[in-house]
């Protein structure tokens, strides 16, 4: 795959989604073509850093730059990603990058959209630990096994490429919790410190915040953390019916 | 303030097969849910009487009932098969990524396969 930004192709068609809210216009898409340095692999990142310099005005968010802080997810050709742990060679379709805001959330500007949908979803599974016991002088101590349970929902870094690659997300995104909030609550809910279990199954129990969720599993296709929520939104359904029964 | 725009063009969006496999689960229970009535009256039909049965047979020796039905066992089969996808990860099985691949893989082959062997029986 190297070999697509190999030193034989030295210019990108980047086709990216514009909208400033202060123009009256409604979005569009512009065409760039970018030279980019020959023999790497850059990121998408580094490609729209490259195109900023063509064009100032275009906008997005971005932070740590290595995939911890979660800032820049965006569309890639049609997949959801973070752009700073997306290789060109792997992004790209023959010469052609397109990249646009995340699907389903309000656009602010360009690539940035407003988040606050999702996290209003994440903070009703409450994403803190409650414990009610009576605390001991220093931690509440946990077995390896016990922690060994929050192995991959723990690392879950809130980017929102999942739960806006989630058609039920889409169409109920203050209904049903999506896919990030919902591996946080299976993270709470399976702490063996967590005293609130059973409230937090109780919140869980409609129609729409859990059980929305038909297991397509295009939140675990796109996940930058190779992170599988909906193993997790199954074990709460599990949780759910088992204790229905 | 102008209402701010979605980027949500469905066809500028990839889906994966999983999706699709879901997608084709939905669109075959709708048809299910629209063929169903029609074809059950009509077997209604066919075992209320001789002229019954005649009357029936008459109409299903037409092509386009010939193909009406052709396309409602072709919906029956894979919502049989996805279903029971479906339910066997509902179960916690097929859960990771790749399973999950291999799965809807696996009932788009099966549907293929029993549908064709349907439809030589009822043409």
């Amino acid at each position: 795959m190297d070999a697509i930004v190999s030193k034989s192709i030295s210019s990108i068609n980047l086709s990216i989604y514009r909208y400033d809210p202060d123009s009256g216009k409604k979005p569009y898409m512009q065409d760039l073509s970018i030279d980019i340095p020959e023999g790497q692999d850059i990121m998408v990142l580094d490609l729209l850093n490259i195109a900023k310099e063509q064009d100032p005005s275009i906008s997005f968010r971005r932070s740590c730059g290595e995939g911890v802080c979660g800032s820049d997810g965006m569309n890639i050709n049609g997949k959801n990603g973070l752009g700073c742990i997306t290789p060109l060679s792997e992004a790209l379709k023959g010469n052609k990058i397109v990249l646009r805001p995340l699907p389903g959330l309000p656009v602010i500007k360009d690539l940035i959209v407003d988040m606050k949908q999702f996290v209003d979803q994440y903070k009703k599974i409450k994403p803190y630990l409650i414990n009610d016991e009576e605390k001991p002088e220093k931690e509440i101590k946990q077995s390896v096994e016990e922690r060994e349970k929050l192995d991959g929902l723990y690392e879950c870094i809130m980017c929102g490429c999942c739960s806006t690659a989630c058609p039920s997300f889409w169409w109920n995104p203050d209904k049903f919790l999506g896919p990030a909030a919902l591996l946080q609550a299976h993270r709470f809910i399976s702490d063996s410190r967590d005293t609130a279990t059973e409230e937090r199954l109780d919140q869980l129990e409609d129609a729409f915040s859990v059980f929305k969720c038909h297991g397509i599993m295009n939140c675990v296709s796109v996940c930058p953390k190779g992170l599988n929520p909906t193993k997790a939104i199954n074990e709460i359904k599990k949780k759910l019916v088992k204790r229905a029964l | 303030m102008l209402k701010p725009p979605v980027n949500l063009n469905l066809f500028t969006i990839q889906f994966p097969i999983t999706a699709l496999s879901s997608i084709s689960h939905r669109i075959s229970g709708v048809i299910l849910f629209f063929l169903t009535f029609p074809f059950i009256s009509l077997v209604l039909v066919a075992i209320q009487s001789q002229e019954g049965f005649d009357y029936a047979s008459f109409l299903m020796s037409h092509f386009i009932m010939k193909s009406a039905l052709t396309f409602y066992v072709a919906a029956i089969v894979y919502h049989f098969f996805s279903g029971l996808r479906h339910l066997t990860m509902d179960f916690g099985y097929w859960e990771t990524l790749k399973a999950s691949r291999y799965s809807a893989m696996g009932v788009y082959i099966l549907f293929l396969a029993v549908t064709i062997i349907f439809s030589f029986l009822i043409w």
